[in-house]
Parts: C-alpha cells; sequence; structure tokens
C-alpha cells in the first residue's frame, strides 16, 4: 500500500508540474484526500488538524521521497511553506503501470482541484471531512449544520465563503465520498 | 484534583492522577500494558530495556499535562478559555494520552504486521475504549463535573473528531514537538543506558508557545518555540536522530524484529479482531507459545539468541538509486538461495520514523515567525534514516556476503 501510495503521490507531482499548478504539503495532503475519498484505497488516515484533514504517514512519506531525491521540497518564497515539484531519482519509478487503474480518476481531480490554492482546498477538504462525519454519525444531515461545524473549526472562513465552497463540491460531484 | 492518587517514576518523579484515571489504569485492558515491553526485543542488544508500554503511557500523561499546562497558563489572554473549558480539555488530553497505547500487539510495533489486514494498533485502541470496562470508568466523568463522554474519546483515536480543539490537542501530544516522543526518548535512553537520548526537557517545554498561525491572520494559533529554546529543540531532534541510529535502527534489534514476525506468522496468522480475543495476548503469550515451538527455526533463534546476521547494508541516507539496487539485489538473492535463509530489512517497513522536524520559531522583537529550518542549520540538514539490509544465517554469511558484495560492485562500474 505504501509504495502505491508514494507512486500516487509522485504521479501526481508530476501530473501538477505538467499542468503549471503550484504544489505545496498542504495542497498535496488535500489533494490526495480527495484521491482517497474518490475511491482510490490508499489506506491513509485523515484526522482534522490544523490546515483541516491531515494524514501523518502522508507526511512522513514526502519526507521520505524528498530524503531519497524523488521529489524536491523547498522552502517557498513566503518562508512558511514549501513548493513541492519531482526530483532527479522520480523518472526511476516506474510510475504508469501500477497506477494505470487509477489514472482517470486523478486526473478528474486534478483537473477539478489541481488549480485552487491551498486555503480553498483546505475549506473543501474540511466541509467533505466534517459532512462525512456527521453522515456516518446521523444520515439525516443538514448543511447549516455541516457548515456551523466546518465554521468552528475554521473560523477563518466566513458562512458565505464555506457555502460558495460547499456549493462548489456539489456542483464537481465531490461532496459525497466514493471510498468504502 | 481532590482525591488523588500519586506514581513514582524514574523519568517525572511523582505523577499525580485523579480517581477516574486510577480506575483506567486499574482497568484490565490498561494492565495490559504491564506485558508489553516498550522495544520489543531491544534487550537482546541493551539487556536494560525490559520497560513496558505501561510506564510510557503514564509518562505521556504527565509530559503532556506539563505542556499543557505552560502554554495554557501563558497564554490564557489567547486561548480565552472558561476554567471549566479549561479543565475539560485538560483531562481529555490527560485520557488521550493515557489511552495511546492501550491498543498495542505484543512487542508494540514489532509485530503491528500481525494485526488483522487494514487495522492499526489505533483501531484496536477504539475497540477497547468503546468496550464495556474502559467506556464505564470514561462515562463516569460528567457524573464529576467533567464534561466528557468516552465515544469522543474513541472518535479521537479513530480520527473522527470533529471538536474545534482537537488539532491543539493533537499538537502537545502528537505534534512536532509531542509529549509522546519527549518521553519515549527519555524512558529509551534510561533503559537502554544510551545516552543520547537525553535533551533538557525543562527547558524546551518552557520555551513552547502559540503563535498567531503564520499562514492565515485568522485569529487561529499553532504552537511554535520561543527563538531562545532552538538550542532545547536541536537537542531533542539530535537524541532522536541518536537514538534512531543507535537503537531503534540497530541491525540485531531489526533481525528480531523479523524473527518475531516470522515465527508469528507461521504459527499463529493475524491477531484476533474480536477485541476480548486480542486482549489475551501479550509478550508472555508470545514467549510460551514461542517456547511451545521450540524447534522452529525462528522460535530457536529468540530463545537461544542466534539471531540471523547483517550481511548487506546500505546507508544510513541512501539514495532513491541505492534503493533500486536493493530491491534488484534482494530478487538476485531470492533466486541463488533457499527464501528461508535470508531476509531483507526494508527502512520504509520500519516501525520507527524519523521524519523532518517543521516548528515555527517565535522570533524576539516582534520579528515575523520562520520555519526553525531557517534557523537552525542542524536541524535543516538531518535526513530521514532509510537504511537497508539483509540478514542471513550465521552459517551462510560468508557466502551471502561475497555475492553480495560482487553484484553491488558490477553493479556500480
Amino acid at each position: 500500500m505504501k509504495e502505491l501510495t508514494n507512486k500516487i503521490i509522485t504521479f501526481l507531482v508530476k501530473k501538477m508540474q505538467e499542468n503549471g499548478y503550484d504544489l505545496g504539503k498542504t495542497k498535496l495532503q488535500k489533494l490526495v484526500y480527495f484521491m482517497q475519498e474518490s475511491g482510490i484505497q490508499m489506506g491513509l488516515r485523515y484526522e482534522i488538524y490544523h490546515y483541516g484533514p491531515y494524514c501523518f504517514d502522508l507526511a512522513s512519506s514526502i519526507d521520505t521521497l524528498d530524503a531519497t531525491g524523488v521529489l524536491k521540497v523547498t522552502p517557498d518564497t513566503t518562508g512558511y511553506g514549501y513548493d513541492i515539484v519531482t526530483g532527479p531519482f522520480a523518472e526511476t519509478k516506474n510510475l504508469r503501470p501500477e497506477i494505470e487503474r487509477y489514472g482517470l480518476d486523478i486526473d478528474n481531480i486534478i483537473g477539478k482541484l489541481g488549480n485552487c490554492s491551498s486555503t480553498d482546498l483546505e475549506a473543501m477538504a474540511t466541509i467533505h471531512f466534517v459532512n462525512k462525519i456527521l453522515r456516518e454519525r446521523n444520515k439525516e444531515t443538514m448543511e447549516t449544520e455541516v457548515l456551523k461545524i466546518t465554521r468552528q473549526l475554521k473560523p477563518k472562513f466566513s458562512d458565505a465563503d464555506l457555502s460558495i465552497h460547499l456549493n462548489k463540491l456539489r456542483k464537481m460531484d465531490l461532496l459525497t465520498s466514493r471510498s468504502s | 484534583m481532590d482525591d488523588w492518587h500519586i506514581i513514582r517514576d524514574p523519568i517525572h518523579g511523582f505523577i499525580k492522577l485523579s480517581e477516574v484515571e486510577r480506575e483506567l489504569i486499574d482497568s484490565a485492558p490498561f494492565q495490559r500494558l504491564r506485558h508489553i515491553r516498550q522495544l520489543a526485543l531491544t534487550s537482546m542488544v541493551y539487556p536494560g530495556a525490559e520497560h513496558t508500554r505501561f510506564s510510557h503511557s503514564l509518562g505521556v500523561m504527565e509530559m503532556a499535562t506539563k505542556v499543557f499546562d505552560t502554554l495554557t497558563i501563558k497564554h490564557s489572554n489567547l486561548l480565552q478559555w472558561k476554567d471549566d473549558e479549561r479543565a475539560r480539555n485538560r483531562q481529555f488530553l490527560r485520557l488521550m494520552a493515557l489511552l495511546h497505547d492501550v491498543g498495542h500487539a505484543p512487542f508494540s510495533h514489532a509485530s503491528e504486521e500481525l494485526l488483522s489486514k487494514g487495522l492499526e494498533h489505533e483501531d484496536y485502541t477504539v475497540k477497547i475504549i468503546e468496550h464495556q470496562e474502559i467506556k464505564d470508568i470514561i462515562d463516569k466523568l460528567p457524573k464529576n463535573g467533567i464534561d466528557i463522554q468516552s465515544q469522543e474519546v474513541a472518535d479521537y483515536f479513530s480520527g473522527k473528531s470533529i471538536d474545534p480543539n482537537v488539532a491543539f490537542l493533537k499538537e502537545i501530544y502528537a505534534g512536532e514537538v509531542d509529549a509522546d516522543k519527549m518521553d519515549y526518548l527519555l524512558r529509551d535512553s534510561l533503559y537502554t543506558g544510551v545516552h543520547y537520548g537525553k535533551f533538557d526537557y525543562d527547558r524546551l517545554i518552557n520555551t513552547l508557545c502559540l503563535i498567531p498561525n503564520p499562514k492565515h491572520d485568522d485569529g487561529t494559533f499553532i504552537m511554535a518555540i520561543e527563538e531562545g529554546g532552538i538550542h532545547a529543540l536541536e537537542a531533542l531532534v539530535l537524541a532522536r536522530y541518536f537514538m534512531f541510529t543507535q537503537v531503534y535502527f540497530h541491525r540485531i534489534r531489526r533481525s528480531y524484529d523479523h524473527h518475531l514476525t516470522r515465527f508469528l506468522k507461521r504459527n499463529m496468522g493475524y491477531y484476533p479482531t474480536d477485541v476480548v480475543e486480542f486482549l489475551k495476548w501479550d509478550d508472555n503469550t508470545v514467549f510460551t507459545l514461542l517456547k511451545k515451538h521450540k524447534d522452529d527455526e525462528d522460535a530457536a533463534c529468540i530463545l537461544n539468541r542466534t539471531h540471523y546476521v547483517e550481511t548487506f547494508c546500505t546507508e544510513e541516507h541512501p539514495s532513491e538509486k541505492d534503493i533500486v539496487l536493493f530491491t534488484w539485489l534482494t530478487e538476485e538473492v531470492s533466486k541463488t538461495f533457499d527464501s528461508t535463509s535470508f531476509f531483507a530489512d526494508v527502512a520504509d517497513k520500519a516501525p520507527h520514523k524519523f521524519e523532518k522536524t517543521e516548528l515555527f520559531v517565535k522570533k524576539k522583537g516582534g520579528a515575523k515567525p520562520c520555519l526553525v529550518t531557517k534557523v537552525s542549520k542542524i536541524i535543516d540538514k538531518l535526513q530521514t534514516i532509510q537504511q537497508y539490509r539483509i540478514f542471513t544465517r550465521k552459517s551462510d554469511r560468508e557466502r551471502v556476503k561475497k555475492f553480495c558484495d560482487d553484484f553491488m560492485l558490477q553493479k556500480k562500474k
């Protein structure tokens, strides 16, 4: 599973680069989150952390891929975040065959979310996460409740902002999970 | 705490407990931790390493409380918590810290591979908390004026918590400079006798602080370190680095992890998913099984200390090219030698991970905070330890070693 996750991360970084999209750690965390939620089984455990759903194991994988030269992670211009691109050994990973079956799903997520800012992805992933948890607890989840709890977790976003993000997710058919 | 109890601990001195915490500690699932060694079979290398998850769990609770108290006293204006809110969050954190390891399999991480497919020790922690004994004790808290339900604690471990304070509490107990790390380094160092694990934790804790989130000016805050604490932080990071090289990734310790896993795969299969059955397993149960199957090769290796020996290893920081070569070498070794006569130790699958530290530094004089890697060259330069190895029977050592050396020489030309 770990090997597959590493290949998916590397493939995703490569694709983002090809599309000319910027990528940092927060954005990578959220894109992988949506990939998993759209059905790509990576067995990653996400939980709420400072910037929304976060996976500690994924953070560790990014470090490892950086250390082995598959990815290159460097501080960004703000000094508060990172830029992630493929490293000199990315080519040694034979990416295609194993992720062929997920190719369309990955392209789909990049197409829908690749150009979003990390802040927008933070809001969208948090809405998705809260919606998922509330649905697990109670099938009759009200949107107002989803937005209220998301706001408590992410006070920086206004109610109006969160509503817009929720609608975006619905339009993109990303509000509910396809993972089991 | 009106009614409190004390336990003497070699790291923290006296640890104070409330009545409910004492009941949790006295419960059967928690007492089981007395029989799960913190460092698996590391005592085969460092005979002192017989300490258990029991004392570590108490230590994490104490350490987490020290961090919580420091931060909440220092930043009471920023947090604006009412007394009952602070008391609730403090108790919630103590429960998280106390119970964080109850779901561990025998020999801690060493036999984690044998947890039923797709399950991790956190999943067993959730099952145990939801099970009657622990659940009933936690659910007494509301009667004592603390509004915590067992389900909320279980949700935290399953990653399903949507409590607004969860990120802050998680950071204290499992973040960049967390109570778990601080306790295991000090404890493992003490019991192994490997002094590298020591660092000035009093100074470190006292220089931890909260800062407005530098990425967003939005009223949220994250944990950081004051500039004056940088050297204490460097000491922790270096302590961890050296404990990895000297203890957690020690070649003989890794060899015994493999013997244990191979033995259990062959003679037990997977640990039960049923919580009552799972709780019957501890290090003693495994030792009984080892003795029952004393003629099994891996059991004999453990019981007689005749482990497989290292015949090939990469550098501590191999490049991706080295890793590809290692994978190739492993395939060639498996074609040439009997599959039971060797095992490959792949760092990615090792239970301990050495990650980069990404904490913010609160600069003096109101300057903008920055990442610690900008201020500390030592922390910036440290890399993930990723040693890959091949182990063989002692009798095959020379043959396999020659094969590996010849292969690497040829491929590196």
